[in-house]
């Protein structure tokens, strides 16, 4: 079979890939919580001012301010009542409007708000609508 | 109609079943009538899906929208093209679809084999068979597309108007076929198990299979980066998403397996080693299946949440033990005599590329599976996203590419590295003096590094090409090109090889220009005002709308020019549709060989007399594409089966010299 001085040598390199998934694991790991739970996660110290979190909440439409000039949004993303407010900047996903949920990532502030690089929208009727009878 | 369609799909659960009975029972009480019965049985199986798939299209063509499935998937407004591709646009119809393609992939190997490798072929059968149970019981219980609704609607919802490109009528089908077919190597690989035929048989048999799945999962995971980049108006093509993992994840099993059984043809070696990575293909593949339809991983493009994920947890479970178990019962006689002999062989070569390969399936699987499992674990949902993928897999890529290019210029065997570095000279010092131009030229950092790299490889190769034709031109005094294309033809295998390589530098030229020099931006401009962007400028002329049946569609009119050269006029648009109130932004591309202008229409105020857009110049894109084109060429090349001989049989003595 293999020979000890190659498995050593394969070993070290295994080693050494695990070592770098680990960092590199590490440094990038992200929450991914509810906005309940990241005021939570605020409040027990595990997400500080600076951190990237993942955000998924529904979409408070009453808070939703689009300037299109701008392609600026803002809103409340909330659940189980309690409200984070986003800040998004860029053209608007096409279904933004219909959905009911979202899924940001960003910075979490200082303020309590997020401040959202990407911004998903997960709408559960994308794929699968309830069919309407008559039409 | 629907009735005799579900009850299509019952008879071809039964069918597939006796098949497996008959196949197995066949062989071991040797019952050759037995066997050829329940050959036959696979054939039943393979005409009962088709024709239940067939009965499905035949429902969308019809506008029967009694169907649920029909009436959730389509619309009178919808052209044919995407009708037909409703078929597999949502959860039920796209598991039939995944039955129907593997029915046909049975047939097609009862066809080929029927007189050969009459060890083999019953398990193989009875594996194949096995899997089309699992998933045609899938849809006849759980996900049935034939349910009935207890009205008719008047109209159907339509389809999902991202899904309505022509590039997403085609990419489900192509990774489909990709992700299907890896069934059949592993079907190979089992049967060769359980006959305990394990020589070089099963490699033969895999090893056009894996090639043509692997060009599949190719050309479908390309079609995917193309639809993402014309309709999801982001500026790239690749993201990380977990659905984007899920087919990436057997594309690099698959890449390893096509690589590490020629070390098994060559050398006798890596038998063992060669039956876990086709076990991996197809897991992976049937892995990104559960991901994509479970709706266990959130993503972009997740299906709806179902309740299929136990399910395919059970089955992957089911079949995966039961070839590690045959794998076991044959270990010994799977040890290899051979041994490495030198660090710096082609076999210790391939084996590096193996150990990589697995680190970025690691690396990726782990990232796109963590969420999950720390959700379970911790009660933590924790994930990664693309920095982490980009972090791991940007340093394994560029040491596999380093790989590819000292590879070719090893031997096999008894390597020295002092004939290694004499063959690694000539490419080595071209490439860098490229790369030393290059940084005169202002180019520096990570960008440098990867195009250094690049370039050796490509010299490598090209090194490669020019010392088989120069053989063949001194031989015969052909001219060059005449020479060049006599030593492919003489052994295509390698030399197609070469030329999918080839395919992936083409690709990795321009995914490292369109990641690193990249430029975008973001203004709001009245009507006859300009923005630049590199050396783009971008002038807004002028706002439309414009009513078709199905969408009202609102044009910006856009003139584009590059330092000064009129590129004419561009629309990126927003299409609203009226079925379903739905917006989609449709960007609008200029393409050229070197670089994209993409523009994108965010929004407008008081009628477009100011509309604000989003402007890419990403350098190179064409190049991913193109690279694509060549990758699937080199496969041609190599995989294209010989008409006057049988290439297996004929042993083409190297083109090359030793150097």
């Amino acid at each position: 079979m293999i020979p000890t001085r190659f498995l050593i040598g394969g070993l070290v390199i295994i080693a050494a890939i695990a070592f770098m998934t680990f960092r590199s694991f590490q440094a990038n790991a992200t929450y991914y919580v509810t906005s309940d739970e990241m005021v939570q996660k605020v409040q027990a110290g595990q997400i500080t001012p600076g951190k990237t979190v993942r955000l998924a909440g529904n979409i408070d439409k009453s808070s939703v301010k689009w300037d299109s000039s701008k392609l600026d949004l803002q809103f409340n993303a909330s659940n189980k009542d309690v409200n984070v407010p986003v800040h998004y900047t860029g053209p608007l996903p096409d279904s933004f409007h219909m959905a009911d949920s979202v899924v940001v990532e960003g910075t979490y502030n200082a303020d309590g708000s997020v401040t959202a690089n990407n911004l998903f929208v997960q709408c559960p009727s994308k794929y699968e609508a309830e069919i309407k009878q008559g039409n | 109609m629907a009735d005799i369609g579900y009850l299509c799909i019952w008879l071809a659960i039964a069918s597939a079943v006796f098949a497996i009975a008959a196949n197995l029972l066949g062989v071991r009480r040797r019952y050759p009538e037995l066997v050829a019965s329940g050959e036959q049985a696979v054939v039943a199986a393979a005409g009962l899906t088709s024709l239940a798939a067939g009965f499905l299209v035949l429902l969308f063509l019809m506008q029967d929208y009694q169907v649920n499935y029909v009436a959730a998937h389509s619309s009178r407004a919808m052209p044919l093209l995407f009708r037909l591709s409703a078929l597999w646009s949502g959860q039920e119809g796209s598991l039939l679809f995944w039955a129907w393609i593997l029915s046909l992939y049975s047939l097609v190997v009862v066809y080929f084999n029927r007189n050969q490798h009459r060890a083999i072929m019953p398990y193989t059968l009875a594996t194949l068979m096995t899997v089309l149970a699992f998933f045609l019981s899938l849809v006849a219980l759980i996900e049935n597309p034939f349910k009935m609704l207890d009205f008719v609607p008047q109209d159907g919802n339509g389809l999902n108007p991202l899904l309505q490109h022509w590039a997403m009528a085609i990419h489900p089908p192509m990774l489909y076929i990709g992700f299907v077919g890896t069934t059949v190597p592993f079907a190979f690989a089992m049967g060769a198990l359980a006959a305990n035929r394990t020589g070089s048989e099963w490699v033969q048999l895999a090893r056009r299979w894996a090639l043509l799945v692997w060009t599949f999962l190719t050309i479908g995971i390309m079609l995917g980066g193309a639809w993402a980049y014309m309709e999801l108006g982001w500026g790239g093509y690749w993201g990380w998403d977990p659905v984007e993992n899920a087919s990436f994840l057997p594309w690099l099993a698959g890449t390893a397996f096509v690589h590490s059984i020629i070390v098994q043809e060559r050398r006798g070696m890596l038998k063992i080693w060669n039956f876990i990575l086709v076990g991996l293909f197809f897991g992976l593949a049937i892995f990104g299946t559960f991901l994509t339809r479970s709706g266990v991983v959130s993503s972009v493009h997740s299906f709806a949440q179902s309740p299929l994920g136990p399910y395919f947890v059970g089955f992957i479970t089911f079949i995966m033990l039961v070839f590690l178990g045959l794998l076991i019962m044959r270990w010994e006689e799977l040890r290899s005599p051979n041994k490495l002999e030198s660090p710096v062989s082609r076999e210790t070569a391939f084996l590096m590329n193996n150990l990589v390969l697995l680190a970025i399936i690691f690396a990726v699987f782990w990232g796109t599976i963590f969420p999950m499992i720390s959700e379970i674990v911790v009660g933590d949902k924790i994930t990664v996203g693309p920095p982490y993928f980009n972090q791991i897999t940007i340093p394994l890529f560029g040491a596999l590419l380093v790989l590819m290019g000292i590879a070719p210029m090893t031997s096999w065997g008894r390597a020295t590295l002092s004939k290694l570095v004499r063959n690694l000279a000539l490419p080595f010092i071209a490439s860098g003096v490229i790369t030393l131009v290059l940084f005169l030229l202002g180019l520096h950092g990570p960008a440098l590094i990867a195009y250094a790299i690049i370039l050796f490889v490509l010299a490598v190769h090209v090194d490669e090409f020019y010392s088989g034709s120069r053989v063949y031109h001194a031989a015969t005094g052909a001219n060059w090109p005449k020479s060049l294309v006599a030593t492919v033809r003489r052994n295509r295998r390698r030399y197609g090889g070469y030329i999918v390589h080839l395919g992936i530098l083409v690709i990795a030229i321009g995914v490292v220009a369109s990641n690193v020099f990249q430029l975008e931006r973001q203004a709001t401009l009245k009507k006859g005002e300009t923005m630049t962007v590199g050396d783009f400028s971008v002038q807004y002329q002028d706002m439309q709308g414009l009513a078709f049946p199905d969408r009202d569609v609102t044009v910006a009119l856009v003139r584009a020019s590059q330092n000064g050269r009129d590129l004419g006029l561009l629309m990126p648009s927003q299409d609203l549709y009226r079925a379903t109130n739905q917006p989609q932004t449709e960007v609008a591309i200029r393409r050229s060989p070197t670089e994209d202008l993409y523009i994108v229409l965010g929004g407008w105020e008081a009628k477009g007399d100011t509309a604000t857009f989003k402007v890419f110049v990403n350098p190179l894109v064409s190049w991913v594409w193109g690279g694509g084109l060549v990758v699937v060429l080199g496969i041609l090349v190599a995989a294209w089966p010989d008409g006057r001989r049988r290439t297996s049989t004929v042993r083409i003595p190297e083109a090359v010299p030793a150097k």
